[in-house]
């Protein structure tokens, strides 16, 4: 992990993405962000390329847009939690629970096994773990997991 | 899976998050008790 070399521009940006994941279940674009914090798309861009430098935040592609911010995604995935105020989507099974954690809400998943496709649901209801019994397989090393987060 | 997920996620909406060493999330997984290689942070 890294903690170094992000500014306090950075984080404020980081702090935005995940103020408007929370409240939206949502990405914020980086026009939004730039509007948002009084700056450019462009400086956008760049504080986004220096979080993930920081493992905090993961960038499309072709850098021009948030795509995750663990635990949110900003594309549709397997992994749907419904919170009591919004939906999002998570990145994996483990970031499913880490929605209402980070969140400190309620929040419930209906998916499938990625292995068998058998239907399954599980999340946070009314403050307890609940949901079908399963296991969640974690094939990367958590200290490897930045290597390639997309893969994680 | 729970008490990990929690101790993870629980504090990084705060705007005063800058971050976690490998220390740190190292200080975590001891906590809950993952103690095998596969979880070494450091």
């Amino acid at each position: 992990m890294s903690v170094a070399g992000s500014s306090d521009f950075d984080w404020s940006v980081r702090s935005e993405v995940y103020r408007v994941f929370a409240e939206t279940g949502s990405s914020p674009s980086f026009e939004q962000l730039a509007s948002a914090l009084d700056a450019s798309p462009t400086q956008i861009a760049s504080s986004v390329a220096a979080l993930h430098d920081a493992h905090e935040i993961a960038p499309s592609a072709d850098g021009s847009a948030v795509w995750m911010a663990n635990p949110f995604s900003a594309t549709e995935t397997e992994y749907p939690v419904e919170t009591p105020n919004m939906t999002c989507y998570a990145n994996c099974a483990w970031d499913a629970l880490g929605v209402p954690a980070i969140l400190g809400t309620d929040g419930w998943t209906r998916t499938r096994c990625q292995e068998s496709g058998v239907p399954m649901e599980f999340g946070v209801r009314d403050g307890q773990l609940a949901g079908d019994d399963g296991v969640i397989h974690l094939v990367t090393p958590p200290r490897d997991a930045w290597l390639d987060i997309v893969f994680t | 899976m729970w008490a990990l997920v929690q101790l993870w996620y629980s504090d990084r909406l705060a705007a005063a998050w800058r971050g976690r060493s490998a220390e740190e999330g190292q200080t975590i997984m001891d906590a809950v008790g993952l103690t095998g290689e596969f979880w070494r942070l450091v």
